[in-house]
């Protein structure tokens, strides 16, 4: 599958984006500005970590699927779950319920995700023991973890296991029994549903060159909406004929919740969650203050996937329900198909090394990029320091990036603006000019439909 | 391009500021990581050691696109013996040092290895002056 | 170009900078009004004005301009240049007008920023 380099699933609808700037704000690596009253992304610094999409009030930012009706390309519809789909769903409402509702949605069959986890984990404690590799070893399971550290962290990308996802193995397995069934490729489309655009983004455009044959992705809130209204339709669960158990053990369950690797490392390993904990964390390690771990299990949203931008359920009662549900799995019914296939899987498990990405806050050019780092500490010299964000950008220093990559101008500043006009070197009118660049024509008119406004929602 | 850092001794709390700083600049401005390793350790080491056995002392970095030179000026006890201070394990810190995990004796000697250029001048109860340039494009 | 060739061809008087005649400008601005400099997105701009006072130095020290030639014969008064040495610009100022500086300038090579 060609895609463009930086390709991503998250997309900001202009028409519904009233430049609040609250998204501009929370980037972890300052990716987005407001320009003409909108906002606007610099695809080369977004990690898809989807923090935009849970800060706008407006809900203008959208994670780009595929329309449902493309599994009906495919003779053979294979829906890729991963447990947190599951785990989205009351008590009651038990995996062999929701198989049942997806079949009659469309699906044909349905792999689980974390079916070659135990495969997985095998491998994860064989590299944590070789001790020629760089340790701490990193998980390389939440993409959006993998591409802040090749734009933020670029030091530390040999740490990450070039490994690929539970999900990857799952594609793999199935994709190769159904060849072993004689069925040709063409006819079999397998769908994963993602709880964010990161794993969307791992998939399409993966870290690595490699294809994982999953042919579309469905969002896992529209999949729950769907579910939902299909067993409130039939009156209830106790009308739904059900599909075959879930073929997980507890860990492999548990995979994609905090602790969920680590758990099954020998070793020293550590689990982090939530974005602020995974940089503080990362920083941590780039000194070097931290020693003798062994494996860092490093998830971009609070409580891990149960945290996903697009589970609609609270993460909290999610991985309660987890967790009781893996304590009850009755080991002696599960089935181990995947093994067959362990050594075709062990052979197609490694993806490329993970490289940094020259995110070119300067210059590729050493030279260059010191006589630019010494302009925007001049600039600063003259900025408030406040990262008001009324220039578009989220902080005084991005603002100043910005002036010496020539993406905008230094009078941006409102503070400079003050106080140029107070020298009479800016005219009143240039100034509120500039504003309306920013922020938009209208941003000064009166509108009472505002959020929060006299005549909100009419 | 020059950056300067003053350092207050017995300030343990504060040691290794300007180590970090400068690591911060070298990473921004793409120089290959394990350069600034070797910047950050010599520099770190350098750092520590007005801040364990002088008063006060001062860091001046100068950055071009072929090398880092820095250069740590303290008001001190200066070296005695500079061949001695360069052997792996000989110390000269004080009990209250090594408690707080310093005084390995290791200081002098991981600058050497790690530096490309390192010039040591001193005088008995002036101070120190240390001169270390790591290049970047290095084949160490 | 490089300054020194600026300076001949304008028959220019160097305020201060001396040591840096051989800087290379490649492009100029010419204007009375600062606000117009401060919303310039660019590098390597020579300013060329006739606003001989202290906000003419002030304006190119924030937008990072090394170098500004006053033009049409002003009188520039030692505060000017004492903040030219200390934010080690250069000065340069021509009896010319600016309608002729600019041509002579634009002429010889020196490209507009728009």
């Amino acid at each position: 599958m060609s895609t463009p380099q930086f390709f991503h699933a998250l997309k900001i609808l202009e028409d519904v984006c009233i430049g609040c700037s609250h998204c501009v704000r929370v980037c972890p690596t300052e990716a987005l500005r407001i320009r003409d009253g909108k906002s606007h992304l610099y695809p080369d610094r977004c990690v898809d970590c989807g923090e935009c999409y849970r800060v706008c009030p407006v809900n203008a930012i959208i994670n780009n699927h595929d329309d449902f009706d493309k599994i009906f390309r495919y003779k053979h519809r294979i829906a890729l779950v991963p447990s947190i789909v599951l785990g989205q769903f009351k008590d009651g409402i038990e995996p062999e319920h929701i198989f049942a509702v997806l079949k009659g949605l469309g699906f044909t069959d349905i792999c689980e995700g974390e079916e070659g986890a135990k495969l997985l984990a095998e491998l994860i404690n064989q590299r944590v023991s070789d001790r020629s590799v760089e340790h701490p070893v990193i998980s390389s399971f939440c993409p959006a973890v993998v591409r802040l550290i090749q734009v933020n962290f670029p030091g530390l990308t040999p740490n990450i296991m070039p490994i690929k996802a539970p999900l990857d193995f799952s594609a793999m397995y199935i994709r190769q029994k159904y060849r072993d069934m004689g069925i040709p490729d063409s006819e079999v489309g397998i769908f994963y549903i993602t709880p964010c655009a990161a794993k969307i983004v791992a998939i399409v455009s993966p870290v690595a060159d490699d294809s994982s044959g999953i042919n579309g992705f469905i969002n896992l809130d529209f999949i729950y909406n769907k579910v939902m209204k299909v067993i409130k339709s039939t009156g209830g669960v106790k009308n739904i004929v059900p599909d075959r158990k879930s073929n997980l053990d507890g860990s492999q369950m548990l995979w994609a919740l905090t602790g969920g690797e680590a758990s099954c490392v020998k070793g020293r390993s550590l689990s982090i969650d939530g974005m602020k904990n995974v940089i503080d964390f990362l920083e941590k390690l780039e000194n070097e203050e931290v020693d003798n771990v062994d494996f860092l299990e490093l998830r971009m949203c609070d409580q891990s996937c149960a945290g996903g931008i697009l589970a609609p359920s609270n993460r909290f009662l999610v991985v309660e329900r987890m967790q009781k549900r893996a304590l009850r799995v009755d080991a002696d019914s599960l089935t181990f198909g995947i093994d067959e296939y362990r050594e075709y899987l062990k052979a197609n498990a490694k993806t490329e090394d993970i490289r940094p990405r020259t995110s070119l806050r300067y210059d590729v050019d050493v030279s260059k990029a010191i006589a630019k780092m010494e302009k925007v500490r001049r600039l600063m010299c003259f900025l408030p320091g406040i990262d008001c964000s009324v220039c578009g950008a989220p902080t005084c220093q991005a603002h100043a990036e910005d002036v010496v990559q020539g993406r905008s101008v230094i009078s941006n500043c409102i503070f400079l603006q003050k106080k140029l006009e107070n020298q009479r070197l800016l005219d009143s009118k240039h100034a509120l000019r500039m504003i309306e660049k920013i922020w938009g024509k209208d941003r000064f008119d009166k509108n009472c439909t505002k959020k929060g406004a006299k005549n909100e929602d009419s | 391009m020059r950056l300067d850092y003053k350092v207050e001794g017995g300030d343990f709390a504060r040691a290794g500021w300007a180590s970090s700083q400068v690591k911060k600049v070298l990473k921004q401005l793409g120089v290959d990581q394990n350069i600034v390793k070797r910047v950050v350790v010599a520099l770190y080491e350098a750092e520590v050691n007005i801040v364990a056995h002088a008063y006060r002392g001062e860091i001046g970095v100068d950055i071009d696109a072929e090398k880092i030179v820095m250069r740590l000026e303290d008001e001190g006890p200066g070296i005695p013996d500079v061949s001695l201070a360069m052997q792996r394990g000989y110390s000269t810190a004080t009990p209250q040092v090594r408690e707080m995990g310093f005084g390995a004796g290791m200081g002098l000697p991981n600058i050497n290895t790690n530096a490309d250029i390192f010039n040591i001048e001193t005088k008995v109860g002036v101070g120190t002056t240390l001169e270390i340039i790591i290049n970047f494009k290095s084949n160490q | 170009m490089k300054l020194s060739e600026v300076a001949n061809l304008v028959e220019a008087e160097v305020l201060c900078g001396n040591e840096k005649m051989n800087v290379e400008v490649k492009q100029g601005f010419a204007s009375d009004l600062m606000s117009d400099v401060l919303t310039l997105s660019t590098n390597d701009v020579m300013l060329i004005t006739g606003l001989a006072n202290l906000q003419a130095v002030r304006t190119a020290e924030m937008s990072d301009i090394q170098v500004v030639l006053f033009v049409r014969d002003k009188q520039i008064g030692d505060d000017i240049v004492e903040l030219g040495n200390d934010l080690g610009l250069v000065l340069l100022r021509t009896e010319f007008s600016m309608f002729k500086t600019a041509g002579l300038l634009y002429n010889a090579g020196l490209q507009p920023v728009f």
